[in-house]
């Protein structure tokens, strides 16, 4: 109970950040630039349109997450604004959890609305409505979850934005050169192979959740045990990182 | 200290495990790193495409650049150096004509970001072998799709029209044209356009009047759908159509 009341106060605090309108509206107008540039593709439209668009939401929401995790528990802790919470009987892990559900409850609403408005430049430009389509939100939303607990561990560790933020972006790259690092291990013999090996399986795998890449092509076949893999595997990354930034948070002095 | 490093470590152990775990999950069907072969002018945008997880959008966009490459007239700048400024080739009737070297490398490119861009392939295949004149850089681009997406019989019919038109038995090609042709958005409007003509030359006219109002009821490409309307009115005056 006490976590979802923070979760709603920390839900109605975005809502009231200019920072979180601008990136829907910045949204809003990438969407416009890649109907012109769908233009161009002629016969291929739809495509390009599809492709653009389902990119354009996650980054969008990749950098509006960041952004608020990164900075809304250090901005309380700087402005002492934390004390207000934690003088009350509320543990330090349910503030961080319901800071955390509070942050991911506008994340997936900024992906709602960018999506629906998405889906109905597509449907006014005669796309046929595809139940895959909500799917590779939701898988969008799953990246974005994992990469918000990576980065709320990383800003409590780091205790400077500006280098939580690089990280995480670092890390989210990273996590889509699964395959890539993998050749390179091939490539690698003895203990630099073993590094990079290591290295890429602590790496959060976004390639796992990047379904708008995969789910038109002709292979590909969904299978819910995938998707229970997938779903488990977010959950359990972020629970991870959620605890790492518990402990992190219980040992600092206010 | 030593309570948050055996945290770490253990936290770092689960993920290493859970990663190891997720690896066989992925269903990843672009080709790796060492099959990508970009030139420099291009580099930045395939890094960029591959760190952000969009492969997709990267051959999208190496496609629009393909589509401008081959619809800009080719030695228009030298013809407007020679005294015939604002004179341009026109894409007409038969439109597509040229060199066009970079067209061939240009589609491989694509198809070693995306394998399944099947449109972008048969665009391509289709220009370099019925109208630039190369069919055997056209097969090897259908050959490389081929080893990519084996089951798309688009790619084998294309290969059997190339033959067709090389041993220039146009009925045979027309009929093998045909089957490849539909209303479907993966044809190129080009493609169909020379089915057209096809019939048009081998006097056909009812059915290339049928695929010329395919053309200008389904295609997204202004130019073909002007150029459909244009041999529509060319056919009707020639041959009035029946009242159905």
């Amino acid at each position: 109970m006490i976590i979802w009341t923070i979760a709603k106060n920390s839900w109605v605090d975005q809502l009231r950040n200019r920072f979180y309108y601008l990136i829907i509206l910045f949204g809003g107008v990438l969407l416009y630039v890649s109907l012109l540039v769908g233009v161009l593709a002629v016969e291929q439209e739809l495509r390009v349109l599809l492709d653009l668009g389902l990119a354009l939401i996650e980054l969008l929401t990749l950098i509006a997450a960041i952004f608020v995790t990164t900075t809304s528990i250090l901005r309380e802790m700087e402005r002492k604004t934390i004390y207000l919470i934690l003088t009350r009987p509320v543990s330090r892990l349910q503030y961080l959890l319901g800071r955390f559900f509070g942050l991911l409850i506008s994340v997936a609403c900024a992906m709602a609305l960018m999506g629906l408005v998405h889906l109905s430049v597509l449907l006014a430009k005669g796309w046929k409505f595809d139940l895959f389509y909500p799917l590779v939100l939701f898988y969008s939303l799953l990246k974005v979850w994992l990469i918000c607990s990576l980065s709320m561990l990383l800003a409590l560790y780091a205790s400077s934005t500006l280098t939580a933020m690089s990280i995480t972006l670092i890390l989210w790259l990273l996590g889509h050169f699964g395959h890539e690092i993998a050749f390179l291990v091939k490539k690698s013999a003895g203990i630099k192979a073993a590094l990079l090996q290591t290295v890429s399986y602590i790496m959060p795998n976004m390639t796992l959740f990047n379904l708008r890449e995969v789910w038109q092509h002709p292979d590909f076949v969904f299978s819910w045990s995938v998707f229970g893999a997938s779903v488990a595997y977010a959950l359990l990354y972020s629970s991870a990182c959620l605890f790492l930034s518990q402990r992190l948070f219980n040992s600092k002095e206010l | 200290m030593t309570a948050w490093i055996g945290n770490f470590a253990a936290a770092a152990l689960f993920l290493g495990l859970l990663g190891m775990g997720s690896e066989r999950l992925v269903f990843w069907p672009f080709p790796s790193l060492d099959k990508i072969e970009v030139p420099a002018s291009e580099a930045a945008l395939s890094l960029v495409s591959l760190s952000l997880g969009t492969r997709r959008i990267g051959a999208d966009l190496l496609f629009i650049r393909m589509l401008q490459y081959y619809g800009t007239p080719e030695f228009l700048e030298e013809k407007e150096e020679g005294g015939r400024a604002g004179e341009h080739e026109h894409h007409d009737a038969d439109f597509g004509g040229g060199v066009y070297a970079e067209l061939y490398p240009r589609a491989q490119r694509i198809l070693s970001m995306d394998p399944s861009f099947r449109y972008a392939v048969l665009y391509a295949a289709t220009a370099l072998a019925f109208n630039l004149g190369r069919p055997e850089e056209a097969t090897a681009l259908l050959r490389s799709a081929l080893d990519k997406d084996p089951r798309y019989w688009r790619y084998h019919y294309h290969l059997a029209a190339i033959a067709y038109q090389e041993s220039r038995e146009f009925g045979k090609l027309a009929g093998i044209l045909a089957k490849i042709v539909d209303e479907e958005r993966e044809t190129p409007s080009m493609l169909k356009n020379m089915l057209a003509a096809l019939y048009v030359k081998l006097g056909r006219l009812e059915e290339a009047r049928r695929v010329y109002e395919m053309i200008r009821d389904s295609s997204q490409d202004p130019d073909y759908v002007r150029l459909a309307e244009k041999k529509l009115l060319l056919l009707e005056q020639a041959v009035p159509s029946q009242p159905r």
